[in-house]
Parts: structure tokens; sequence; C-alpha cells
């Protein structure tokens, strides 16, 4: 059974965000929704539409997850990890290299 | 400011030009607060913030700032590091167009 989870983009804020158990947006995966039948994969989509009718996301799309050995999420493709872990080049530059904007925690903690 | 930019032979920006940028400016911030009310789609803003620098990417919003003739005097420079440590995550990046790039922008800010 492939996993599916739902990503998208932080409407105000920019950052990647994933579809939460609670159904809210959150940045963090092992948060995120898992779907697996249609029906949930179906449930998925339509969350994702009612975030981007509500203003909070933009871009929201389903994207492929599995366990790793550890039985952590993880995306599959190279592309969703990126987009999880931040640039490969220069992390010190990327979501890992901390040092934020004030604007971008508030945008955080404002709809998620 | 004037006397410096004299000084230095650079570009300055006549009247045409002032007026120009401050109404693509006050166009362009509402356009974005349309966009954060919902009153615009993002396929009705996407062309529009296109057209001002605003890119969606992997990671976040990327705002490019073209710089005229490449040239920027001190002031500017310091300014553009301001927004920097103000909106985005203290740094810019200067392409090789002569833009510098904000990697980290939010679209509120």
């Amino acid at each position: 059974m492939s996993l599916k989870i739902l990503t998208a983009n932080h409407l105000s804020g920019g950052h990647v965000v994933f579809l939460g158990d609670d159904r809210n947006w959150t940045g963090d995966i092992d948060a995120a929704l898992l779907a697996g039948s249609p029906g949930e994969i179906a449930a998925l989509q339509d969350a994702g539409q009612s975030g981007e009718n509500d203003n909070i996301v933009v871009g929201a799309y389903l994207i492929d997850v599995a366990r790793d050995e550890t039985g952590k999420i993880v995306p599959v493709r190279l592309r969703e990890r990126l987009r999880l872990n931040g640039p490969s080049i220069r992390p010190d530059l990327g979501y890992q290299g901390g040092n934020w904007h004030p604007g971008f925690y508030q945008s955080l903690y404002q709809s998620i | 400011m004037d006397t410096a930019m004299q000084q230095v032979n650079m570009y300055r920006y006549d009247e045409f030009d002032t007026r120009f940028l401050t109404e693509r400016v006050a166009q362009f911030r509402d356009q974005v607060a349309r966009r954060l009310s919902g009153e615009l789609t993002e396929e009705q803003f996407r062309p529009l913030r296109l057209m001002n620098g605003v890119y969606l990417q992997l990671h976040a919003y990327m705002l490019r700032v073209a710089i005229p003739y490449g040239t920027l005097s001190s002031m500017q420079i310091r300014k553009l590091a301001d927004i920097a440590d103000t909106f985005d995550r203290g740094y810019g990046h200067f392409t090789t167009r002569q833009n510098i790039q904000f990697n980290w922008p939010a679209l509120k800010d």
C-alpha cells in the first residue's frame, strides 16, 4: 500500500507545510495525515482544496512517502526530501541554518 | 544623497522614474493585499506577482530586485542589507544578471 501525504506552501509565509492529523497545516512531517486508500486520498485532496479556498495555503499536492528503517515517514522523491530538509547546497543559508526573520515565525503561528 | 550620487556619476531617477515606481509599488501592494484576503485567486495573482519579481519556489517565495546598470551606492546597498536582516535571513543573492534576490521573504511583507 503506497502512502501519501498532502503538501503545500503557506500562502502568507511561503514555507513548506503538510496537512496534519488534526486537519491543520504543520511544518512537521511526523504530524502529517497519512492516506493509503483511495477514499483517504480523496479526503486529503478535498482538505487541500479547502486550504486553498480559505487562503491558508497555495499549490497543495499529494506526495508519496514511505517509512525508513527507523519507522520515520520520509518522502520518496528527492525533490520532496529537499523541500522538507532545505537546500542541499549551502545549508547554512537554508531552513537548517536558523536566523529566521520575525515574519516567518509569525506566519508559522498564525494558522498552523 | 544627491550630492553623493553626483560625485559618483551614477544613474539618478528622474521625476518620471520616481512617479512610475511609486505607482507600481502601490499597485502591487494592493494586489498582494487582495491575494491574502482571497479576493484574488492564485491563478489571477500569479501573472501579477511574476511581473513584480515575486516567484514561488521549492522552499519559499523569492523576490528578485532589478538593479539599474548593476550599480549601487553605499546607501542603497546598506538599505538592501537592512531589508535582508528584517525580512529575510540576513543575506541576498547577487545574480549573473546583476539583480539581487531574496530567497525567503514572506508574501505579507
